[in-house]
């Protein structure tokens, strides 16, 4: 309930932020919406084509195969799901689809029905042809999309109705959070374009998932998939084929891919609000280098961005030009940085320092989160919130009761005395007998080389740690020896982040011992049984009131343990020029609906009123 | 001259197999694991659920062939009777990366010895392809820098050394001590804040080589290249700037020796005037250092800059190789280093060549 007032103050306020300075902008909230301007200014580009920054190119534009974060967000434009994300309300929604599906009790079986009014380019309608043809081009085993094959794993078959043609049942193999979810935002296909004959028709999902099915020895699913993977699928505009409102013009290597809106485009009519595209053209101009990209907003080249640095953006917000032209601002997102700390050390290559939890906490009171927020936000550190455990404070999961550690030397002193760690031969740095060894309480703390402030922060946080006789030694590492580091438990303490998003989270993959075992991303090594039964039991559990207590336990048991010293989590900074009005910025990726954004001054289609 | 022209481009054979062979190596042992770096969704750090991840990596390696060996051979005997089970026989087997490199999978690749060198891992685009869409940038700037450097650096060399001590030599020097000094970041990074700056002087665009919205549809090479000058400027400063401190002091040395020499006082004692001692006599045998300093310039056009070009957005080679090396792309980054390879023994092919146009002693007969 406390959420619920705190969401409902903070998306009043948020509605005027314009009213106020922005260094007051302390709300921590999932999306922020600015009033469109009442006045335009004579040096604004009259043109209704948006431009936006993008710091790097996709590896493709084929609608499966690819998995690079650029070629998910273009796509967004390009193509339409059977479910979609409502980035302003952190949910799914339909979007292909008439509703939600209907699911059955044991949780198995998920129903949808398809909407009449999507149309594809040839005026065709989308039809059950086409999603029979979508899920067995995805689980396909010649198909080159293991990215997509990882979320539809789960899928044992997909069951026409055959009394309503629009309707089919996605049966499950198991029971798990994701299947309402794993749909959102998957580019759907078109079965005469991909598969002009047919080919996929001859097969079922079972033939996929059977151990014994030769895929190689079936000469025409061969050529088909040979054909499918052809990357000009993904790379020439005239083969980029997708039911969304653009298309893509052109693309330029290393500059820039030009998406122009299709002409009488179904999505004009919708019957849905909030489905109708503005801008005519939308360029996602590629720029590397953060001062030329400053600049850029400088002489208004721009329109938006989600990727400045927020060191630009402060120094930009300083400056009266670029607030006259640009709505801007600091908004959360579900990306967290955090300090790992190897739990279970091999002592040889690394000692047994953190496998004790009072060191653990101990290094919680000695990092000072606060003076890195500062550090990288300004005076916009008050917008950023303090990570406490493994859960955005964005989603309801998020335990308040477990308070952030504060910066507390003499706590951190009492923890590491209590621990046996003590300055023994008067050097400055605590030690201790360990396996009859004397271990000095030094220790390298990796980061990454490449990564924006982590060097002051690694710094920062040694600095702060020697004061309790802590000796942190910070060795910035090149991605990949990091990530060998990391995945090979070779490390002491790692300054790292993960990237989520506003779905309900499987903790497997971070939290579960398994993934410690077995080379995957749970680095710390935390978990026992007791932790290894809540995870499981988080995946399969679908109603939300029994799995956010679990969820809650979770965290606790990390937060006792503290395998992690959370940091913060990251904020977006958004930008949009002014000449573009229905402004409204996400914590949940990409940060911004280009496709909203409608010029002001120009009349539009849906501007007409009935009357 | 035709023989020995015909045996160096015959020796360029071995050498090629062998730079790709090391270079094979030489990745495939770096630190990292190319899967891994695809698995980690395009470098956002997204979390996908690893119980959905179990058979994904293997599916992965399988396909691009990294499940195999990297080399494949046994050594036994020859035969099992007598003496000849002493003798040990080599056999080498197809089924390995550096085979299937070489010769391709016989499905997607063909291999480096049909010419061609597979797809990239990451953006599924053929290298050549990738290759081709690229160096055309990287071979712009580099040219053009290095027509500029030696434009202005040979006179000014020379200039330098014909007036040694000058007011002029001295400036000059101090000049270009300081700028071959200055970082390519920083003095690229000024430029910007100098010349595409509204709040200095907005004389020039911040990034790219084209405009926003790109070329107009029916542009003609000529409107093209007008349209791109604006954007060219500063980068080809940035390119140049470097190479030309470096040639200038380069040619001033040489050209300082040159004119301390017995044939240049005789010419001199000859009564001809300076400009035809320094123009006609000295010039060509002072050129040694700068043909051989040419030799490199080869192997810099597939190399391009990535500082430069990260910094003005240039669609270059520079960029593409710095990826294919941190993302571990093996087929882009071994035919970077093969190309750069055949154009390093091309550009010491050109530079014995021209010694042997400015010096007619030197013979290739031998």
């Amino acid at each position: 309930m406390k959420n619920i007032a705190l969401v409902i103050l903070a998306l009043i306020i948020s509605c005027s932020p314009d009213k106020k300075s922005d260094q007051q902008e302390v709300l921590f909230v999932a999306s922020k919406s600015f009033r469109d301007t009442a006045a335009t200014d004579p040096s604004w580009s009259k043109e209704n084509t948006l431009v936006y920054h993008t710091i790097s190119e996709p590896d493709n534009l084929h609608p499966t195969n690819g998995s690079s974060a650029p070629r998910g967000e273009i796509n967004l434009y390009i193509h339409m799901a059977l479910i979609a994300t409502d980035l302003k309300n952190q949910v799914i929604v339909p979007s292909l689809v008439k509703s939600l599906p209907e699911i059955d009790n044991s949780g198995l079986e998920y129903t949808y029905e398809l909407r009449e009014e999507p149309r594809w380019d040839d005026g065709s309608p989308l039809t059950m042809d086409d999603v029979m043809f979508f899920f067995k081009a995805i689980r396909c085993p010649l198909t080159n999309n293991p990215f997509a094959k990882s979320y539809f794993g789960n899928l044992r078959e997909v069951r026409r109705d055959e009394t309503s043609p629009g309707k089919f049942t996605l049966v499950m193999k198991q029971a798990y959070i994701q299947n309402e979810y794993f749909l959102s935002d998957f580019p759907m296909l078109q079965r005469t374009f991909s598969d002009p004959e047919n080919i996929l028709s001859k097969y079922t999902l079972a033939d996929f998932d059977d151990p014994d099915f030769k895929p190689e020895q079936h000469k025409d699913i061969v050529e088909w998939a040979a054909e499918f993977n052809n990357e000009k699928y993904g790379r020439q505009p005239e083969k980029i084929n997708g039911i969304g409102a653009y298309k893509v013009e052109r693309w330029d290597q290393g500059q820039s891919i030009i998406l122009v809106k299709k002409k009488n485009h179904w999505t004009d009519h919708s019957s849905r609000p909030g489905e109708k595209s503005y801008p005519e053209k939308i360029i996602f101009r590629v720029n590397k280098d953060d001062n030329s990209t400053m600049l850029e907003f400088k002489t208004q080249t721009l329109d938006a961005s989600c990727l400045l640095s927020a060191k630009n953006l402060m120094n930009l917000k300083k400056n009266p030009d670029f607030n006259k032209n640009y709505n801007s601002t600091f908004i959360p997102s579900y990306h967290y940085t955090y300090l790992a700390m190897n739990e279970k050390p091999d002592g040889a290559n690394r000692k047994k320092i953190f496998d004790d939890v009072s060191v653990r906490k101990a290094m919680a009171y000695l990092t000072p989160v606060d003076q890195i927020i500062q550090l990288v936000y300004g005076e916009y550190s008050n917008s950023c919130k303090r990570m406490t455990t493994n859960v955005s404070p964005l989603k309801k999961e998020y335990d308040e009761s477990l308070t952030p550690i504060p910066l507390d030397v003499n706590k951190a002193i009492i923890l590491l005395d209590a621990a046996g760690w003590k300055d023994s031969n008067g050097n400055g740095i605590r030690d201790k007998m360990i396996d009859g060894n004397t271990t000095e309480l030094s220790f390298d703390l990796n980061y990454l080389a490449t990564a924006g402030d982590w060097k002051d922060m690694a710094m920062l946080t040694a600095e702060q740690m020697l004061k309790a006789g802590v000796k942190a030694n910070p060795v910035p590492l090149e991605v990949k020896v990091f990530i060998e580091k990391a995945r090979n438990h070779d490390y002491d303490m790692m300054m790292g982040s993960w990237s989520g998003s506003c779905l309900p989270e499987d903790y497997t993959q971070l939290w579960h011992s398994s993934s410690w075992v077995n080379g995957g991303s749970n680095y710390s090594g935390f978990g026992n049984a007791a932790s290894d039964a809540i995870v499981d039991s988080i995946k399969s559990t679908l109603d939300e009131n029994l799995r956010i207590p679990m969820v809650k336990r979770l965290q606790k048991m990390i937060y006792d343990d503290q395998p992690y010293i959370f940091i913060y989590t990251s904020l977006r900074r958004a930008i949009l020029h002014k000449r573009f009005g229905s402004c409204e910025f996400y914590a949940e990726r990409p940060g911004i609906l280009l496709s909203h954004s409608k010029l002001i001054g120009v009349m539009q289609s849906d501007d007409v009123s009935p009357h | 001259m035709r023989s020995y022209l015909l045996r160096r481009i015959l020796f360029f054979i071995p050498t090629l197999l062998v730079i790709s062979l090391a270079s094979f190596v030489i990745l495939i042992n770096s630190p990292g694991d190319p899967v891994e770096r695809m698995m980690q969704a395009g470098g956002t750090g997204e979390l996908i659920p690893s119980s959905l991840l179990k058979n994904q990596r293997a599916e992965i390696r399988h396909r691009l062939g990294l499940d195999l060996p990297v080399f494949y051979f046994d050594i036994h005997s020859v035969n099992d009777e007598g003496l000849a089970k002493y003798i040990p026989a080599i056999s080498f087997h197809l089924t390995n990366q550096f085979h299937r490199w070489l010769f391709g999978d016989g499905i997607n690749s063909k291999g480096i010895v049909r010419g061609d060198f597979g797809s990239s891992y990451l953006s599924q685009q053929p290298v050549s392809g990738l290759i081709s869409d690229r160096i055309g940038w990287s071979l712009f700037f580099t040219l053009t820098s290095i027509i500029f450097a030696y434009l202005i650096s040979v006179p000014l060399g020379i200039k330098a050394a014909a007036n040694k001590n000058s007011a002029f030599d001295k400036s000059s020097s101090t000049i270009l001590f300081i700028l071959y000094s200055l970082p390519a970041f920083w003095v690229a990074t000024l430029l910007l804040m100098t010349f595409a700056n509204p709040d200095v002087l907005h004389i020039f665009p911040a990034s790219g080589v084209k405009p926003v919205a790109g070329y107009p549809a029916d542009a003609n090479f000529f409107q093209r290249l007008y349209l791109s000058i604006p954007h060219l400027i500063l980068p080809t400063i940035c390119y140049t700037y470097s190479s030309l401190t470096f040639l200038s002091r380069l040619m001033r040395n040489a050209m300082f020796e040159i004119l301390d020499s017995d044939f240049i006082r005789t010419a001199r004692a000859k009564g001809l005037n300076e400009e035809k001692v320094l123009w006609k006599h000295a010039l060509k045998n002072s050129l040694f250092p700068v043909i051989t300093v040419f030799a490199h310039v080869f192997p810099a056009i597939i190399g391009g800059s990535v500082i430069i070009e990260s910094i003005f957005t240039i669609p270059g080679m520079g960029n593409a190789i710095y990826q294919s090396i941190t993302t571990q792309d093996y087929p882009v980054v071994v035919a970077v280093f093969t190309i750069t390879g055949l154009l390093t023994a091309i550009g010491y092919l050109v530079s014995d060549i021209l010694y042997a146009w400015v010096d007619p002693r030197i013979s290739f007969s031998k």
